[in-house]
C-alpha cells in the first residue's frame, strides 16, 4: 500500500488518482469523527465534504517532512469546530432548534447501549470531546493526537481522563 | 495518598495502555477486596470497550463523485494559482516597510512634543526642533558606519558580533521570503 505522505506528494503535483485515492481511504474515519463531533448525518456529510475540499486546495501547504494524518485530522476538526459553532449561534437565536444527537431516521450506531454512549460523548464539552472522539478513531497515537490538537502531550491525555470521567458520572444509571 | 486513590490513578493509566506489569498484579490485588474500586474498574472498561468497539460509518458510494463535482464548481483561480506564494514576498515588504514607518514616526513625534511642551509649559521647542536634524544626521552616520565598517579600525569582537547578527537577519528573511508556510502557520 502506498504510503499517505507519497500520495499527498503525488496530489500536489497534480495526480487526480492519488486525490482519489486519497479520499477513498480517509472518508470513513473522517465522515465517523465529522458525525460524532456535529451529531448528525447531514452535518457530518457537509463537514467531511469540506475537508476533503479544503484538502484539494490547501494540499501545497503540506510540509512533506511532517506526517499527513495529523494534519488532515487537524483540518476536519477545525471545519467541524467552526460548523458547531455557527450551530450554536443559530440555536441561541432560535431555541426551537436545540442540538441533539441524530434523529430516530438515521440509527446508525449499531446497538442501543452504543447510542447512548455517543450520545455522551456529544454531550461532552468541545476540548474533551474532540481528544475521546481521535483516541477511539483507533488509528491514531496520543502523539499524532496531541499534534491534530495543535497541545502538550500531557495535556491531551488530561483532556482525555477529564471526558472519561466526565463519560462515567453521565452514564451511572446505564452502565451496569 | 491511601490506596483506593493510587488505585484510582492506576485505572486511568490501565485505560492509557501505560501500566507496567507490577502495578497490573497491584490493581488486581486490590479490586479483589475493594468492591468500590472494582465497579470503578469494570465502568471504565466498560466505557472503553464500548467507545472502541463502535464501527467506522460509511459515508455513502456517491461521496467522491459529489465531492468532485462540488471541486469542479469551485472557483478555478484556486486550482491555479494561490495568493499565498505572494506570502514571503508581503511579508519581507511589510518588514521593510515598518522599519521606515518607525523611522518616520520618530521625525513627526519629536517636533510635536517640542510643540506641545512650547504651548503647556512655554517652553523654547528649539532643542526638540534641533533634535529632529541630530536625529538624521546620526542615521546617516550610523549608515556611513556601516558602508565603511571594514575600512574603520573596530574591535574584531565587535565586528564578527555584527557580521553575525547580520547574516542572522539575512538568513530569516530569505526563509520568510522562501519557505512562508514553515514560518507562518496556516492551517
Amino acid at each position: 500500500m502506498v504510503e499517505n505522505e507519497q500520495l499527498a506528494i503525488e496530489t500536489k503535483k497534480g495526480n487526480q488518482k492519488a486525490f482519489e485515492i486519497l479520499v477513498k481511504r480517509f472518508q470513513q474515519p473522517i465522515y465517523t469523527l465529522c458525525y460524532r463531533f456535529l451529531g448528525n448525518r447531514a452535518d457530518a456529510y457537509d463537514a467531511s465534504q469540506e475537508t476533503f475540499i479544503r484538502l484539494y486546495q490547501k494540499i501545497h501547504l503540506f510540509d512533506t517532512s511532517q506526517p499527513f494524518k495529523p494534519w488532515l485530522y487537524r483540518m476536519a476538526i477545525n471545519i467541524c469546530n467552526d460548523h458547531y459553532k455557527k450551530k450554536k449561534t443559530w440555536e441561541n437565536l432560535d431555541t426551537s432548534l436545540k442540538s441533539t444527537w441524530g434523529n430516530p431516521q438515521e440509527d446508525l450506531e449499531k446497538t442501543q447501549l452504543q447510542k447512548i454512549i455517543q450520545e455522551a460523548v456529544f454531550r461532552l464539552p468541545e476540548k474533551y470531546r474532540a481528544a475521546i472522539i481521535l483516541r477511539h478513531l483507533r488509528d491514531l497515537e496520543y502523539e499524532e493526537i496531541a499534534q491534530v490538537l495543535d497541545l502538550p502531550l500531557n495535556t491531551v491525555k488530561t483532556h482525555i481522563r477529564r471526558g472519561r470521567e466526565l463519560l462515567r458520572k453521565d452514564l451511572k444509571e446505564v452502565l451496569s | 495518598m491511601n490506596e483506593c486513590s493510587l488505585i484510582y490513578e492506576l485505572i486511568q493509566k490501565e485505560m492509557d495502555g501505560d501500566l507496567t506489569s507490577p502495578e497490573i498484579e497491584l490493581i488486581n490485588k486490590h479490586c479483589q477486596n475493594c468492591a468500590q474500586c472494582q465497579k470503578i474498574r469494570n465502568d471504565y472498561l466498560q466505557i472503553e470497550e464500548l467507545l472502541s468497539s463502535a464501527p467506522l460509518l460509511d459515508p455513502g458510494p456517491n461521496f467522491y463523485s459529489a465531492l468532485v463535482n462540488k471541486l469542479e464548481d469551485s472557483p478555478q483561480v484556486m486550482k491555479d494559482f494561490h495568493l499565498s506564494k505572494l506570502t514571503g514576498l508581503i511579508a519581507t515588504i511589510t518588514i521593510l516597510l515598518s522599519a521606515v514607518m518607525l523611522f518616520i514616526s520618530w521625525l513627526i513625534l519629536l517636533p510635536i512634543t517640542g510643540s506641545l511642551l512650547y504651548i503647556v509649559n512655554n517652553i523654547w521647542p528649539i532643542p526638540y526642533l534641533t533634535n529632529v536634524f541630530g536625529f538624521i544626521s546620526n542615521f546617516i552616520g550610523v549608515c556611513f558606519n556601516f558602508i565603511n565598517i571594514i575600512a574603520q579600525n573596530l574591535n574584531p569582537l565587535l565586528m564578527l558580533m555584527i557580521m553575525v547578527l547580520s547574516f542572522i537577519s539575512l538568513i530569516i528573511l530569505v526563509k520568510i521570503m522562501l519557505k512562508p508556510g514553515r514560518i507562518i502557520k496556516y492551517e
